[in-house]
């Protein structure tokens, strides 16, 4: 900190917030006249340029908004999802060409590879590694308490622990949603390119009940977050609830509820299932979701840091 | 501020009083085992006031702040706060920030968590008070261990709350920057109410009214500082001579109300009375039928740290 900048604060302390506040306002005016004299002036600003940056005001909802595009967290759901996804079909359709060129004698693709299989290809991709991209970015959001000075910044500032937990999961959730929307949106425009017309429908149920399966699995990591502090707990807390996930389909009866199928239903659904079959696995995905983030909510409030 | 985990004995937001002290707490316990954790603490803020807790390390300083504040639960015992709760700010002793946003996006974040309204001047105004203007568009994680402590003020600051809570405020700062910081709690004197938690019993004494004295999670004193250092003053007086002071040893060790007498250095005499009562009425008496060339009489400096240390019961 500079000499001027010292004695300003010590006039300013003794003077306590209306002197403060008047220094600031001088400044402030003192820049609005531009240069002092004697001063090079700058070139002539265009009305665009003068007119003052309209900044939104900085909440929650914005914070967690900014903690998806500052941290370039962004950047690793583009490349999961889209990029990713986007490469999937194509390497199915070309994969005798692939193989060829990388002198793979002896491998013979299959030939009647389809539009199921290009699904597949990106169901896969985004089924593993979109998945753990998922939860590491969730499990970064919602470790609430890893930080002692800033789970005290934030606990001694909001009102209640829904706005420590609401904010950090919804904008988590829709960015992992957009991306997986566009990805999907990318693939469906891919299909239709390389094996021609597929049915709308059901590109959009496989697209909605993928949703529905990241959408719990984010749900897990929050349901992890009412019992764990650290990003790394949390990420492998929701990760081994995942696998053991489809466990239940052993019993009979719960195999038409289990909802891990929804992770395969675009893929399914471009064979020969039908979207009721995944109603029953959807409504347990979404009952998982809200009881889990019930459950951070209620236990984060109750912690003590 | 935060009304999670429940603060014992607030159902709610309480009314605010206008009168009455700014906070205060009956019996506050937390015990952690082993004779750790605060014990029946009852605080006692007059409103308006500048309060330093002071105490050893370990003496439950940042637990009973933390209960204040309701970052933890206590096992028995009430808070009571004489201000909205929505208008008390806690600087903990190392504030953390958001690495990626910048500092007046921080001084802002914190002002429109407890104020949405809150205008754009206030953040300027935070961030002149601690001395960050020049640094407002630089993020958080840049920051040294200092500028983040200021940081942390200019959070508490922003929304001009009527009840600081601030743990350690000067503890990362150096000799200016801890200056500039106290001059600042300082100026709230009157204003604003601070409860200031610092080991440093210079600072205390310097910008604290009222103290109080935690050790082993037990508040062994409250109440002004002046009249602490009073009590604990000790009845010594430092006379200087010019001469060697021999002869004025002799007589001081002939009174019956003197303790010891003793000679620190040439020309520099220490007398040590029973009271300070009897030092103050026969002292001037006996240097007045003595031949001795007095230059100055003064009772020995008293501060904080002998009576923190009197009381306490460490040596000096």
């Amino acid at each position: 900190m500079s000499e001027r900048s010292v004695s300003r604060l010590s006039a300013a302390g003794r003077a306590g917030t209306r002197a403060a506040a008047k220094a600031v306002a001088e400044q402030a005016r003192g820049q609005a006249h531009g240069p002092a004299p004697g001063q090079a002036r700058g070139p002539a600003r265009t009305a665009e340029a003068a007119r003052p940056r309209v900044r939104r005001p900085l909440g929650l909802w914005r914070l967690e908004v900014l903690r998806v595009t500052r941290t370039r967290r962004w950047l690793l759901l583009l490349i999961a999802f889209p990029l990713l996804g986007a490469a999937g079909p194509l390497v199915v359709r070309h994969l005798d060409r692939i193989l060829e060129v990388l002198g793979a004698d002896g491998a013979n693709p299959p030939d009647d590879m389809g539009a199921p299989e290009g699904m597949a290809a990106y169901v896969s991709a985004s089924g593993q590694i979109g998945l753990f991209v998922a939860l590491g970015i969730a499990a970064a959001a919602l470790a609430v308490d890893h930080r002692p000075g800033l789970a005290a910044f934030y606990r001694t500032r909001t009102r209640q622990a829904w706005d420590l937990v609401v904010p950090r999961w919804t904008v988590c959730a829709a960015a992992v949603c957009i991306a997986n929307t566009v990805a999907t949106g990318i693939v469906w425009a891919e299909l239709r390119w390389l094996w021609g017309p597929v049915p709308t429908d059901r590109i959009l149920y496989g697209a909605l009940f993928n949703t529905l399966y990241l959408l719990m699995a984010l749900g897990l990591v929050a349901g992890a977050s009412a019992f764990l502090r650290r990003p790394v707990a949390l990420f492998g807390a929701a990760l081994v609830a995942l696998v053991l996930s489809p466990l239940p389909r052993l019993w009979k009866p719960m195999r038409d509820w289990e909802p891990s199928s929804l992770g395969g239903a675009g893929v399914e659904l471009l064979e020969n299932a039908s979207p009721g079959e995944f109603v029953r696995p959807a409504i347990v995905a979404v009952l998982v979701t809200l009881t889990m983030l019930s459950l951070a909510v209620w236990r984060v409030g109750r912690r003590e840091m | 501020m935060a009304i999670f985990p429940p603060l014992p004995g607030v159902p709610g937001a309480p009314a605010a009083s206008e009168s009455g002290p700014a906070l205060r707490t009956h019996g506050l316990t937390r015990d952690y085992g082993r004779g750790t954790g605060v014990f029946g603490v009852g605080l006692a803020v007059p409103r308006g006031s500048v309060y330093g807790l002071v105490g050893p390390n370990g003496a439950g300083k940042t637990t009973l702040l933390s209960l204040i504040s309701g970052m933890r639960r206590a096992d028995a015992g009430e808070v009571d706060f004489g201000v909205p709760q929505d208008r008390v700010a806690v600087c903990t002793d190392v504030p953390e920030f958001e690495p990626w946003l910048s500092a007046a996006e921080v001084v802002e974040l914190a002002g429109r968590l407890v104020n949405p309204d809150l205008r754009p001047e206030c953040v300027k105004t935070a961030l002149h008070r601690t001395g960050l203007v020049e640094a407002a568009d630089r993020k958080a994680g840049s920051f040294s261990r200092g500028m983040t402590q200021r940081l942390g003020l200019a959070a508490a600051l922003v929304a001009e709350p009527d009840l600081m809570i601030l743990d350690e405020p000067t503890s990362a700062l150096d000799p200016r920057g801890r200056a500039e910081v106290l001059d600042l709690v300082a100026g709230m004197r009157g204003r604003t109410t601070v409860v200031f938690s610092s080991h440093i019993l210079a600072d205390v004494q310097r910008v604290c009214d009222q103290v109080g004295v935690l050790r082993a999670g037990r508040l062994i004193y409250q109440g002004p500082v002046a009249e602490l250092v009073a009590e604990h003053m000790r009845p010594t007086w430092l006379i200087r001579l010019r001469d060697d002071g021999a002869a004025l040893c002799r007589t001081f060790a002939a009174e019956d109300w003197v303790v010891r007498v003793s000679s620190v250095r040439p020309g520099l005499v220490r007398v040590q009375a029973r009271t300070v009562d009897e030092g103050e009425r026969n002292i001037l008496g006996v240097l007045d039928r003595s031949a001795a060339r007095v230059i100055s009489v003064g009772p020995e400096e008293s501060d904080l740290e002998s009576a923190f240390l009197s009381i306490t019961g460490a040596a000096r």
